[in-house]
């Protein structure tokens, strides 16, 4: 359904204040109508949306399922080693195809009247398409052509695979800008990327406000207690963000210094007033927080955070891909890709289980997002009319920083939304 | 000890280890588990079918399980206060001497805090005990979640 038409309807449902994003309306965050616009306008427009790494599909017929929005999605490998992705149902009656997660298999059959595509997508064959004796069969008009799967375009950088269903997409390079290029290069193309674990965690918020979290690194070290306590990011670390030219794309990032353990002083008055810090907190295996970094750059956490639901984490010394599945304005999905890589010694490989305990929906300095963004859902649906308030770090222009505690870049997050979704004009 | 008692005194450990998670009593959960070998990992059926071997939560210690619960002791960790309750069924125990191989399925409910209760979890119990001057100790416990879809967060040990 066309939703356009009735976007004056729904624009007149909500005001945007300020022209800097620093005020966000709530009726965003749990309206049925902003939600099923969002799945046209963001999620079939012009965005790469992430589907899989393609350590996942090294074989011809490998294939996973995922999701871009509300869509399921199936992206597999041909012979020639290229890969493809289409939509996850059949051009005849609109049947779910393939109903695992991942596998392998030289075509996709229609379970119910056995249509069978290729690994490219298209219609190969249909039974009784010529009838039975003489009798029944598709009409003479009917040509397999016309009735292929709806195919996305695909574009990979360091493996990861991005798919979009608009041929106004920009190419997938210009989309991410160069900051995500360098940190994709920096985590992935150095060694090379294998799965060693998925982690889901079941949200009971809405998917941009997940989006908001990772673009948030005032809430780091506030919200995670553990990560400050055990030197992983302090408000007092020295860092920043930095957004590619739509604003859209951030990279937020911590780097280790040699005074940031003379720090404690500075760290004690961020928290004035607050009963949150305890500089005295000791681990009784302390193995977990004295795992080396495999890179000696002293990047302590990259967020690579890319419109509109994929991020690349490296937090500590883990490596993992998040991906956002919304489930309605009020649920979604956060999976989570953890990598190792092949050239990862026995020790190394142990160092990413261990330090895998800071991630995930368990993890020592990320399960507590899980919650925030729950009682923030709870809270927020009693706001309609009212909006958020986005003035850490400053308001006004919508530009790169060199310190941690801000909201700037959650702003140039709403900024491209607020694009994308037509509210301009 | 016969099969008959050796049975009975291991479903009591289940029970008691699940009283003490429903309990709340997390300062109890480390003493459940051999102090100088001990494992515990909460797993998801999707990984441990494609053989993928990084839990969820992984304690290869007993310092790192007594950090696991030492956040929910202190009170410093942001989580929703749940009433959790465990039933634990279909016990079976393989003696193979020393090690006691015991299987176990779970169920976990969640309760708010105003009374609305639903599944939370549920998945099997993969577990290695040992009798410890006749007192049984957890040298092993894997929890293989099939409702790996954690809903919202897992703060607490399974």
């Amino acid at each position: 359904m066309d939703k356009s038409k009735n976007m004056k309807n729904l624009k007149d449902k909500v005001e945007w204040p300020t022209s800097d994003f620093s005020r966000v309306p709530y009726e965003i965050f749990f309206d049925q109508d902003f939600y099923e616009l969002e799945m046209e306008k963001i999620f079939q427009g012009p965005t790469w949306n992430y589907l899989a790494h393609s350590c996942e599909i090294p074989n011809e017929g490998d294939f996973v399922t995922n999701w871009i929005g509300d869509v399921n999605i199936i992206v597999n490998r041909t012979a020639n080693g290229d890969i493809h992705a289409f939509k996850n149902s059949c051009s005849h009656r609109g049947t779910r195809i393939v109903d695992e997660i991942r596998g392998n298999s030289t075509r996709h059959v229609c379970p119910y009247h056995l249509w069978t595509f290729n690994l490219e997508g298209n219609l190969a064959s249909v039974p009784l398409e010529k009838g039975l004796k003489g009798k029944g069969g598709m009409p003479p008009c009917f040509e397999k052509e016309n009735h292929n799967l709806r195919k996305l375009r695909v574009e990979t950088i360091g493996g990861m695979i991005f798919a979009t269903f608009s041929e106004e997409t920009e190419p997938l390079l210009d989309y991410l800008g160069p900051h995500c290029q360098s940190q994709i290069s920096r985590l992935l193309d150095q060694r090379t990327p294998k799965v060693t674990g998925y982690m889901r965690q079941m949200i009971e918020g809405n998917w941009k406000l997940y989006n908001e979290n990772v673009r948030d690194p005032y809430h780091a070290s506030l919200l995670h207690l553990f990560q400050v306590s055990f030197g992983i990011q302090q408000p007092t670390m020295k860092g920043g963000i930095k957004m590619d030219k739509d604003t859209k794309n951030t990279w937020n990032h911590s780097i280790l210094s040699d005074d940031d353990n003379t720090s404690s002083v500075d760290l004690a008055a961020a928290y004035e007033g607050t009963d949150k810090y305890d500089p005295n907190i000791k681990l009784a295996d302390p193995a977990i927080a004295n795992v080396p970094l495999d890179l000696d750059d002293g990047y302590k956490t990259t967020l690579l955070s890319m419109f509109p639901t994929s991020v690349l984490a490296q937090v500590d010394n883990t490596y993992a891909i998040r991906h956002l599945r919304p489930k309605g304005p009020g649920k979604v999905e956060l999976n989570i890709t953890y990598l190792g890589f092949e050239e990862d010694t026995e020790e190394q490989a142990f160092g990413k289980k261990l330090t895998a305990n800071f991630i995930g929906p368990s993890g020592y300095i990320s399960m507590e997002d899980g919650e925030a963004l729950r009682l923030e859902q709870d809270g927020l649906k009693m706001r309609a009319g009212d909006h958020s308030v986005l003035e850490m770090g400053g308001i006004g222009e919508i530009a790169d920083t060199d310190y941690l505690s801000q909201e700037i870049s959650i702003r140039g997050f709403w900024s491209h939304y607020h694009k994308l979704m037509g509210f301009e004009g | 000890m016969n099969k008959i008692e050796l049975h009975l005194k291991i479903e009591r450990f289940l029970f008691d280890y699940a009283d003490c998670l429903n309990e709340k009593r997390y300062g109890d959960f480390p003493a459940f588990f051999k102090e100088d070998d001990c494992h515990y990992e909460v797993q998801s059926k999707e990984n441990e079918d494609l053989g993928l071997t990084v839990p969820i939560m992984g304690c290869y210690s007993h310092g790192m399980i007594r950090d696991r619960v030492a956040q929910l002791v202190d009170n410093t960790l942001t989580y929703r206060r749940l009433n959790l309750r465990h039933f634990i069924s279909n016990i079976r125990i393989d003696d193979g001497k020393p090690e006691i191989n015991v299987n176990a399925n779970f169920q976990v409910m969640q309760s708010d805090l105003e009374g609305v209760s639903k599944l939370y979890l549920v998945g099997r119990y993969e577990d290695k005990l040992i009798l410890d001057q006749n007192e049984l100790k957890l040298i092993s416990k894997r929890a293989i979640l099939d409702s790996f879809s954690v809903p919202n967060m897992l703060a607490v040990p399974v």
